[in-house]
């Protein structure tokens, strides 16, 4: 029902018949102008019969707008009064006439001071409330009419029944309690507020009225009025647009949003009434039709934005290949002008070549669409307005529009990242390259270079063997000499092959046991007399492939013992778990390493000494750094401050610890 | 079988050497006939040679080096190992290389032993000492007719 309907009808039925409803209920039924009984009890129970179509109205309008607790309760009580009034309709005698009108002011009272209760505290109960009120005055009303022999005897007018006094009393002050209420409740609305609010405090004075009357004997006359005033003032209102539009008409929708709004904003504090809040959400829902159509409208523009900003090419395609939409970046990718895609085929923007297969794919997609990525791991290329091709990839996915069913198409130019891949994977063959060539080279020095090497030994040693008796002797110091030259350079060859080979041990690392290494090598190396090889144990084991490792702890002992210049010496090997990695220390108590030539000796082909007073190829250390290092270690070298050389070195202690040299 | 008909083919290019070994025979008092070639392709004109005008005759064994001009010693080995008549050559590799892809590709061609020439000075003369001893005690195979 419409508003503009609601408020043809509430004028028609709720506001006349409020008068009529409430109004005559109020003449006494012990009224002697209102003769005989039958025409008052019948316009008594006409009168509540009106009288409960108002109250019904009051609730449907409300029901399509917001249900107050004002709305309810003063619906409520209507009711409630309305029934008793007319139950006090069906009977003539004294008794019940006194006792229906105590009650209906209790009852009724009752009901209008239930705007009190605090919305949602009991909220069955308030959407129920007139029904619960219909029952109850029903059954009291029942009572009444069928009992009213048992009630207890009232004396007349003049003499009421205390009780009956007491109830009139109660339901008084009830009446302007709820008089109040109605005012707390629609304070943000001035017209129900002043309407409700009037008949709950001219109700409360017609009770008032009422046991005045009967305790001074004055007849029923004022009370009658002042409800009767109470009626009138409240139909007027009504019909005339004093009271609130809403209970006339049904809520402009403005009023009707900001107040939702308003239930909104302190919904937060669990107290509001659920069901109220449904309600403003439905008549928001009505309401915000057009709010809605500009909320869409902004959110379309701004995915509009969105997609014309994106650096990624979007088409939309129709089913017959032809191109509905492409965002700027599509026509920049394919090297068009702003608006030039639309309406072409699709397959202008694909190398000629693929055109055919592309047609195909495309019609396959359609019978069987699926969002994917196109060419199925192909590499696709693109064609662009000049002829050029670049590399692309593409997302496809179905869609359904206005205009049939459509294709999206992301596509991303990869043309760089190809680039850049192609570019990797040639520094990564030139790499392999120069490797192999390294390799190579490590080969020319072990055998190119030491042929000839051999030969001139050769040589030497037969010019020696021939030629001795009449050689002079310094001759034959300068032979010894370049034999001892030979010699070193043949080591010198020996150690750059190890050198260079140390990195291409590609023997599978196993957990290798450091003190088994070390028996080994000392075994291998035979420390001279006088010197003294300590391995402390425990020492931790190793993630290393065994020659390497056996190398380094051969090159650190042995330069130990080389590099001694005493006859006796003693050498301490050692190690300790570091948690993330093992680390060794091979201590001597030699001559020491000056600090400053510390890092020179990791170099390759250095030495701190002559290699006539001590031969050695420098690359010793050189190697070990290297090995070290490859094996994710680090090492590094500690003096004693007189004497006595400490070198320290890290090495990985599990699979996983793979270190970068 | 004579242990001095037992024919000694030497195929390196390197005069020194050569000279070194024939020194160290002439040292051990070997007089075992050496025939000498300079590369693998000059080798296997030379032992193809049949007749009259052969230049080497069974039995023989061979000290091969590997890195040579023209054709290399495992070239040779690979073309000797396909030929009929000579590929039961007990053949000794002699050479400067000690790379694990030269002796496991000369064992791999079936020779007797894979020898360096490592060290300077007097290691041709063990090694011919070596070979002394094994043509002697080693039975080697004798030409089919």
């Amino acid at each position: 029902m419409t508003a503009p309907q609601l408020h043809a009808k509430t004028r028609a039925l709720g506001a006349r018949n409020t008068l009529v409803a409430v109004a005559i209920p109020s003449f006494d039924a012990t009224s002697t102008w209102l003769e005989p009984a039958s025409l008052r009890a019948a316009a008594e129970i006409g009168c509540a019969v009106l009288a409960i179509v108002v109250a019904l109205t009051i609730l449907r309008v409300r029901r399509a707008i917001e249900r107050r607790n004002a709305d309810t309760a003063f619906a409520s009580g209507l009711l409630a009064m309305a029934i008793l009034d007319g139950a006090h309709g069906l009977t003539n005698v004294r008794e019940a006439c006194g006792w229906s009108h105590a009650l209906a002011i209790l009852v009724g009272g009752t009901f209008f001071a239930s705007v009190w209760i605090p919305s949602g505290r009991i909220l069955a109960l308030r959407a129920r409330l007139p029904a619960v009120a219909a029952f109850v005055a029903t059954a009291l009303g029942i009572v009444i009419v069928a009992e009213h022999d048992a009630l207890p005897e009232m004396s007349g007018l003049g003499a009421l029944h205390p009780l009956a006094a007491g109830l009139g009393l109660g339901g008084g002050a009830l009446l302007v309690l709820a008089a109040i209420g109605m005012r707390r409740d629609l304070a943000d609305r001035s017209g129900a507020r002043a309407v409700y609010a009037l008949y709950c405090a001219l109700v409360a004075v017609a009770a008032v009225a009422f046991l005045a009357s009967s305790a001074r004997d004055a007849g029923p006359w004022i009370w009658h009025a002042v409800r009767c005033a109470a009626v009138v003032g409240a139909f007027l209102a009504l019909h005339f647009g004093l009271a609130d539009e809403t209970v006339r008409t049904g809520a402009p929708v403005r009023e009707a949003r900001v107040e939702a709004s308003a239930i909104e904003a302190t919904a937060g504090n669990g107290a509001m009434d659920e069901r109220r809040a449904l309600v403003a959400e439905r008549a928001r829902a009505e309401a915000d039709a057009s709010h809605w159509q500009a909320a869409s409208q902004r959110s379309a523009a701004m995915l509009a934005r969105v997609v014309e900003a994106t650096p990624v090419g979007m088409l939309r395609v129709e089913a017959s290949g032809r191109i509905a939409f492409a965002n700027a970046c599509a026509h920049r990718m394919f090297g068009y002008g702003p608006t030039e895609l639309v309406g072409r085929q699709v397959e202008d923007l694909v190398p000629e070549a693929s055109r055919n297969l592309h047609v195909m794919m495309r019609e396959r997609f359609q019978a069987a669409p699926t969002s994917r990525a196109m060419g199925m791991g192909r590499a696709l290329s693109g064609l662009r307005k000049d002829g050029t091709r670049f590399r692309l990839e593409i997302g496809l996915d179905a869609m359904e529009t206005d205009e049939g069913p459509q294709v999206l198409a992301c596509v991303i130019d990869v043309s760089e990242v190809v680039q850049q891949t192609r570019k990797l994977e040639h520094a990564v063959m030139e790499l392999a390259r120069s490797n192999a060539d390294l390799d190579d080279f490590a080969y020319v020095a072990s055998h190119d270079l030491r042929a000839p090497l051999r030969a001139i030994s050769n040589l030497a040693q037969w010019i020696v063997e021939d030629a001795r008796p009449v050689l002079p002797q310094t001759s034959k110091d300068h032979l010894d000499t370049l034999s001892g030259r030979i010699r070193r350079m043949e080591s010198l060859l020996e150690d750059l092959l190890t050198y260079s080979r140390a990195d291409r041990d590609d023997a599978a690392a196993t957990l290798v046991d450091v003190g088994e290494i070390l028996h080994e090598v000392v075994d291998l190396l035979g420390p001279p007399e006088g010197f003294e090889i300590e391995v402390r144990h425990p020492l931790p084991n190793a993630w290393a492939s065994r020659a390497p490792l056996e190398q380094v702890f051969r090159n650190l002992i042995g330069n130990a013992i080389k590099h001694h210049d005493r006859p006796n010496g003693r050498i301490v090997v050692s190690g300790r778990d570091l948690g993330d990695c093992v680390e060794y220390t091979v201590a001597d108590d030699g001559p020491g390493i000056p600090r400053e030539f510390h890092e020179r000796a990791f170099r390759m082909f250095q030495t701190l000494k002559p290699r006539d007073e001590v031969e050695g190829s420098g690359m010793g250390l050189a190697f070990v750094k290297r090995v070290v290092g490859r094996n994710g270690g680090q090492v590094r070298i500690a003096s004693g401050d007189e004497r006595g050389t400490s070198v320290i070195f890290t090495w990985r202690k599990s699979e996983e610890a793979v270190g970068v040299a | 079988m004579n242990a001095n008909d037992v024919q000694i083919v030497l195929i390196d290019d390197d005069t020194v050497d050569v000279e070194g070994i024939g020194r160290a025979l002439k040292k051990r008092r070997i007089s075992n006939p050496i025939t000498v070639f300079r590369d693998g392709i000059e080798a296997l004109e030379g032992l193809r040679r049949t007749g009259p005008g052969a230049l080497v005759r069974k039995p023989f064994m061979i000290l091969l080096d590997l890195n040579m001009p023209r054709m290399g010693g495992l070239e040779f080995l690979a073309e000797l190992r396909r030929d009929e008549r000579l590929r039961d050559t007990v053949v000794f590799v002699l050479t400067t290389s000690s790379s694990d892809r030269d002796k496991l590709g000369s064992y791999a061609l079936n020779i007797a032993g894979y020898m360096v020439k490592s060290r300077v000075g007097d290691d041709f003369m063990d090694m011919l000492q070596l070979l002394g001893w094994y043509w002697r005690i080693v039975e080697l195979p004798q030409e089919a007719s």
